[in-house]
């Protein structure tokens, strides 16, 4: 079987609780989004291909969402992550001022390597903003990221974002990419993705839930 | 005319199959029809589900009403009377809960029966009864301790006395217990919010199982030598391997895993020289178990198979319930008039078994309990209300009292 993509990227979303992580992530893969799944394998488990200077980038991205307040639980995300989205909600001054305790968080736990942006969502709320975009533009200096004001209702910013981290990921790991360029059959991850397919897919097998 | 409603709502549980969605009167009528003349139920599905999901959609009291105004109608036969009178019934004894809670609701009800009772019919009204609910008001309260015994009381946190299995039992006793207390309302609230707001019975849970995974590094890290570190450690790789697992109790488990994996533990290179390969064996699997790879398909499959007693990683159905609420809308149609029945089909299914799962308790409970629970460090008045009022409950590191001091406080490093 013809491979679909060349290189496996596993993408992050961490930020406190409604911030509108899901929001974002539903609203990049298209609500692509089976409803089969739900009992069987979860809900959150969202894959879509880039194509990014002439790579095919397929992105496996993770939210935490409902999760939040279980340390341990998150910190399992964190290490096998690549790229991270650190985000949080131009309505809510506290979610933005725990971003700094997402970034240590970062820091601590995920690889060394790991690629982070910052998310300021919801900017279509204009009139309940309660950060204003110079301070968001600050962080992200500060911490040398690249800063996103973007809106998961009107969709603004989205495709962007996504398409940015995935580039700065790609970027990191050049190195790795060129081998990939040399001998395309030694894909950068892939065995690992097809695993937990199966996995997925023999849990779904297994276990077809049926409600009525 | 009677012919006509049984027709009418064939029509409807087609559409309703065929299109995924209904308004909320269809599926009030759809409940009404389920139950027959001497109020028996055919097809309890469709019942329980309404009566547990309708707070999505509708105050509980708003069904309430709508009820009430059926009973009312001029074209109401004394069959749908008797249905209205049945349905409250079934309403009350499966989700008592909600009628003690809701004084409202129970103000509603006792309302709709006055009515029924004033109709002069053979008293369906009887059927009717939420004065002998039991309080869950009390049952539900957060409890505390007075904190001026506890300063005096000294209190050994080792648990050196017990063996790995009593540990185990020890632990899903507390914290069974503790998810025994939540309930829909909990979760209802929990989503809507996506995160606890004013959820003291959920927050509880949560802080208990941080509290359990904190607890499990400073048992480790309290330990001066790298071979009393790993024999601790290997201790906790037996509770969670021989019992927990045993007991299906994958919450704890994951609490364990998560603590022992914690990176306070996990560097410690020698500490890990210490342990035999077998239990580091043990460790590997059990973490492979509840890893999130494939969005937790391993741990999903073996709950799925287990039977009797399990206990469920409270946060991955959390999580599940947060996803497809976002994910999906409430309401198939702009206007607002069709419930999505996928939806709540898809949240009902999680609900459901986590109801069931309280309704299932473990087989085997510890003796002497009370008192050993009780020197639990995070069962003590102060944590807990620290806790509740912390005003930085997004942060975990804030608002966890038992979080080991960060090792440049420590001196020298253990290795």
């Amino acid at each position: 079987m013809a491979k679909q993509y060349d290189v496996l990227f596993r993408l992050l979303l961490l930020g406190d609780s409604g911030v509108g992580k899901t929001c974002l992530l539903c609203r990049f893969t298209d609500n692509e989004f089976h409803s089969s799944h739900i009992s069987t394998i979860g809900v959150d488990f969202k894959m879509k291909t880039l194509e990014i200077d002439g790579i095919k980038v397929r992105i496996q991205i993770w939210d935490t969402a409902g999760q939040e307040r279980y340390q341990t639980i998150t910190k399992q995300y964190y290490r096998r992550a690549q790229g991270i989205f650190l985000v949080y909600d131009i309505t809510s001054e506290r979610s933005f001022q725990h971003i700094m305790k997402w970034a240590s968080d970062v820091d601590e736990y995920a690889p060394d390597k790991v690629q982070k942006i910052l998310i300021g969502n919801k900017s279509d709320e204009e009139q309940k903003r309660q950060v204003p975009k110079m301070h968001g533009d600050k962080l992200a200096k500060t911490y040398g990221m690249d800063f996103f004001e973007t809106s998961a209702c009107t969709n603004y910013n989205i495709k962007e974002s996504f398409t940015r981290l995935t580039e700065l990921v790609l970027q990191a790991n050049r190195k790795e990419l060129d081998g990939l360029r040399v001998s395309i059959n030694e894909d950068l991850g892939i065995a690992d993705l097809e695993d937990e397919e199966d996995q997925c897919e023999s849990a779904a097998n297994t276990q077809k839930a049926c409600w009525c | 005319m009677k012919s006509g409603r049984r027709e009418e709502q064939r029509v409807t549980e087609e559409k309703m199959e065929s299109e995924q969605s209904a308004t909320v009167e269809e599926l009030v009528e759809a409940c009404l029809n389920a139950f027959d003349d001497e109020g028996s139920l055919k097809d309890a599905s469709l019942v329980r589900m309404f009566l547990m999901m309708h707070p999505w959609y509708l105050p509980s009291s708003d069904l309430a009403m709508k009820l009430l105004h059926r009973s009312q109608g001029d074209n109401c036969s004394t069959k749908l009377r008797m249905q209205i009178c049945h349905l409250v019934k079934y309403w009350i004894s499966e989700f008592p809960a909600e009628f003690d809670l809701n004084p409202d609701l129970a103000d509603k009800i006792r309302g709709l029966r006055d009515l029924l009772s004033q109709g002069g019919d053979e008293n369906p009204s009887c059927l009717i009864d939420i004065e002998s609910l039991p309080s869950y008001e009390w049952k539900r309260q957060v409890t505390q301790r007075n904190p001026s015994v506890l300063k005096k009381r000294k209190v050994s946190l080792l648990f050196d006395h017990l063996d790995s299995c009593e540990l185990a039992e020890h632990l899903t006793y507390l914290e069974y217990k503790s998810f025994c207390k939540i309930l829909f309302q909990d979760y209802h609230s929990f989503v809507m919010h996506g995160c606890t707001v004013d959820n003291p019975v959920l927050e509880r849970f949560i802080t208990l199982f941080n509290s359990v995974s904190q607890w499990i590094q400073i048992m480790v890290l309290s330990k001066p030598t790298a071979p009393q570190r790993a024999a601790v450690i290997s201790h906790f790789i037996r509770v969670a391997q021989q019992k927990l697992l045993q007991l299906q109790n994958f919450n704890t488990l994951m609490a364990v895993v998560g603590g022992l994996s914690n990176s306070s533990i996990a560097r410690l290179k020698d500490t890990q020289e210490h342990i035999s390969s077998e239990t580091r064996k043990a460790f590997r699997d059990l973490t492979e178990l509840v890893t999130s790879c494939g969005n937790y398909s391993k741990y999903r499959r073996r709950f799925s198979e287990s039977v009797g007693f399990r206990f469920p990683i409270l946060g991955v159905h959390l999580k599940d319930l947060i996803a497809v609420h976002v994910a999906l809308p409430d309401w198939v149609d702009p206007e607002r008039t069709r419930v999505n029945l996928a939806k709540t089909q898809q949240l009902y299914a999680i609900l459901q078994e986590l109801a069931q799962i309280q309704a299932t308790p473990p087989t085997s409970t510890p003796t002497q309990t009370s008192s050993i629970c009780s020197r639990f460090p995070w069962t003590n008045s102060t944590q807990r209300r620290r806790s509740i009022s912390c005003p930085c409950k997004e942060n975990p590191a804030l608002s966890s009292p038992l979080l080991p001091a960060p090792p440049q406080a420590l001196g020298p490093l253990p290795r």
